[in-house]
């Protein structure tokens, strides 16, 4: 629904709902120091916010208010089919934040996800205790940034910093922190590690600012990534998804120019490229809830419950990209979830 | 629309006179006021008043996507730090019978104190004991319509569509019926709250009259056109419907799309696979 007025909408976090047994522990209130005008509204359990029927995604993303809860049952689950796996062979992932404070029109959570509240566990250390079971067994490559930005609360978590810290001391385990976030502020009490890998999503501009509200601009995070590099953090770049716009050769094009030209790819960690893909069931909802999408009602095609463009043009959107990309970073180093989709998670590259 | 629901007509008569709206005849069990795009019902006393004619109202006069709804009424509480004749919000509806809690999403910005609410089928006063022994938070409205209102209302309006709003109208401490108040005086203390109730109101009535209509007229035909022109299969005229649907969030009108097929597509396909030649040349145009 569009609204004329908008001073109908709230700020955000105006509300914070927390589990009972939870309010009145420091971890809950040190979070809820940060909102001193929020409305505390004790629950029992965070499904009972979280999981009701008949919520819009759309609409409260525009004032999107925070839970604190403890997560219950399994924390760590295998990497999904639509995730790149990067060559690891015992990939996982984990949440401890459900849900986004960016507002990206293609995101698949808001298929994924009944709210757009954000739920934020407080039993990190439940999560801790999980991994170091399977660490017992393998090593682990664990994306713990898929469903929110965890950079993008730091100031408020500290859970990049928390990770980091396991990860220190864990020496078989390599972590993901997916994000788009571009304030060096963020990593300010956090030490460079080479088993934290920092994975940027970046877009062209006018894809930025299209598609990709309220998170920071190309030109920030480059300047982000590139001071970054300098103090020894490990940086993969995710040029993905890929939209299909008008004249996208031509704003890809500048967009992989502008990248080579501020950054020294040979020095990234890896590079992954991908298109815009997602399930089915989560397409369908996220048509429904925001019917004036361009990048949602794209008629893509179904290919095994997965929607992505045609596959013609896929394979030349990716190719665009390779093409773009070989000449500063060795093939070898870019990973394409086209290429590792239908096999096996076995490092296999795209060429 | 607006959908109003409220216990009693002297709940409702300050809305009624200030939005001007008209008795309709078309209910007969319950008294319903029609306006502007704005609808009062009024329920009548308790959960079950409450569930029926709201659920009536609705299914009579199904709310559209942008629609939404207000439960409005008095209420009381044993919590003497709430202010008398204060206007509140409900963030979270208990039902005390079966302790079952709803939260109606908060979206809006508005003018009042927000508080708990809790929904019983007795008046306050015999409920004191259960409520003591039930309710953690001291901080709480009480009232007899609020927890069905929001379970039948979630039937037809999603979360964020659904508005509770009750003024504190006494601490439940009144021996018998004579002490209670009046619907005058009930009226009168909403009245007296017309400053911020009316523009909330306003506020509302306003946001659900923006309406969503993707798929125009102009669409439909041309939709139709094709699909016995090309001989298209119902899977086929669904993505067609997709490609449509896109194309339109690019462009004011199918204009250009109609000039191209005039050109392009014969006035008739000699068979299906024709027609699909076409069909493929036509999704093409249309990205």
């Amino acid at each position: 629904m569009k609204n004329s007025n908008d001073n109908y909408y709230d700020r955000a976090f105006t509300h914070i709902y927390v589990e009972k047994e939870l309010a009145s522990g420091t971890q809950a209130k040190d979070i809820m120091k940060h909102f001193p005008n929020a409305k505390i509204i004790l629950i029992d359990h965070y499904k009972d916010v979280f999981n009701r029927s008949g919520q819009n995604f759309h609409e409260q993303k525009k004032v999107r208010n925070l839970i604190l809860a403890n997560k219950k049952g399994k924390l760590v689950y295998p990497g999904a089919q639509v995730c790149q796996s990067f060559g690891n062979q015992h990939f996982y992932y984990t949440s401890s934040v459900m849900n986004c404070i960016y507002d990206c029109e293609y995101c698949y959570l808001q298929g994924m996800y009944p709210s757009a509240n954000l739920v934020v566990f407080l039993n990190l250390e439940d999560m801790f205790d999980e991994v170091r079971e399977l660490l017992k067994q393998h090593p682990v490559y664990l994306c713990v940034s898929y469903d929110t930005d965890l950079m993008a609360l730091e100031s408020i978590l500290s859970y990049g910093k928390r990770w980091a810290e396991f990860a220190k001391e864990n020496e078989k385990l390599t972590i993901e922190i997916r994000t788009k976030c571009a304030s060096l502020k963020a990593w300010e009490d956090i030490m460079p590690s080479k088993q934290v890998i920092y994975a940027f999503t970046l877009s062209p501009e006018e894809v930025s600012k299209a598609y990709e509200k309220r998170t920071p601009s190309l030109k920030q995070r480059l300047t982000c990534i590139k001071t970054l590099m300098e103090r020894d953090y490990q940086v993969r770049l995710c040029f993905d998804p890929m939209l299909y716009i008008s004249d996208y050769k031509k704003i890809y094009g500048a967009f992989f120019d502008e990248v080579k030209k501020e950054i020294a790819l040979n020095q990234v960690y890896d590079v992954s490229i991908g298109v815009f893909r997602v399930s089915e069931d989560y397409l369908k909802k996220m048509r429904k809830q925001n019917p004036k999408s361009a990048v949602l009602q794209f008629p893509y095609e179904n290919e095994n419950g997965v929607y992505q463009y045609q596959r013609e043009l896929t394979n030349e959107m990716l190719n665009f990209a390779m093409d773009a990309l070989k000449e500063s970073i060795p093939e070898e180093k870019i990973f394409s979830w086209e290429e590792e989709k239908g096999k096996e998670s076995n490092g296999k590259k795209r060429k | 629309m607006l959908y109003i629901s409220t216990a009693l007509y002297c709940e409702a008569k300050p809305i009624i006179l200030y939005f001007g709206l008209k008795k309709t005849d078309q209910f007969h069990k319950f008294q319903v006021f029609l306006g502007d795009d704005i609808l009062v019902v009024i329920t009548g006393v308790g959960e079950i008043a409450a569930s029926v004619a709201i659920s009536s109202i609705c299914s009579v006069i199904p709310p559209e996507k942008g629609d939404f709804f207000l439960s409005f009424g008095s209420a009381g509480t044993v919590s003497k730090s709430l202010t008398l004749k204060e206007i509140y919000l409900l963030n979270k509806i208990t039902q005390l019978s079966t302790n079952q809690t709803f939260y109606p999403d908060v979206l809006f910005r508005h003018p009042f104190r927000e508080i708990q609410g809790v929904t019983g089928s007795r008046v306050l006063k015999e409920e004191i004991q259960a409520l003591n022994q039930t309710q953690e938070e001291s901080l709480f409205l009480y009232d007899m319509e609020g927890a069905a209102s929001y379970i039948s209302a979630s039937y037809f309006f999603g979360t964020h569509q659904m508005a509770f709003l009750r003024i504190l109208s006494d601490y439940g401490e009144k021996k018998d019926q004579r002490e209670w108040l009046t619907p005058n005086q009930l009226t009168l203390m909403i009245e007296e709250k017309a400053h911020a109730l009316f523009p909330f109101i306003e506020q509302m009535k306003e946001q659900a009259r923006q309406k969503e209509q993707l798929l125009h007229t102009q669409t439909s035909e041309f939709l139709e056109q094709m699909e016995q022109l090309l001989c298209l299969s119902t899977s086929m005229k669904y993505i067609l419907q997709q490609h449509l649907s896109y194309y339109l969030l690019l462009h004011d009108d199918l204009l250009d799309i109609i000039k191209w097929c005039d050109t392009h597509i014969p006035n008739s396909c000699k068979s299906k696979r024709e027609g699909k030649i076409y069909f493929e040349e036509l999704k093409r145009q249309l990205l």
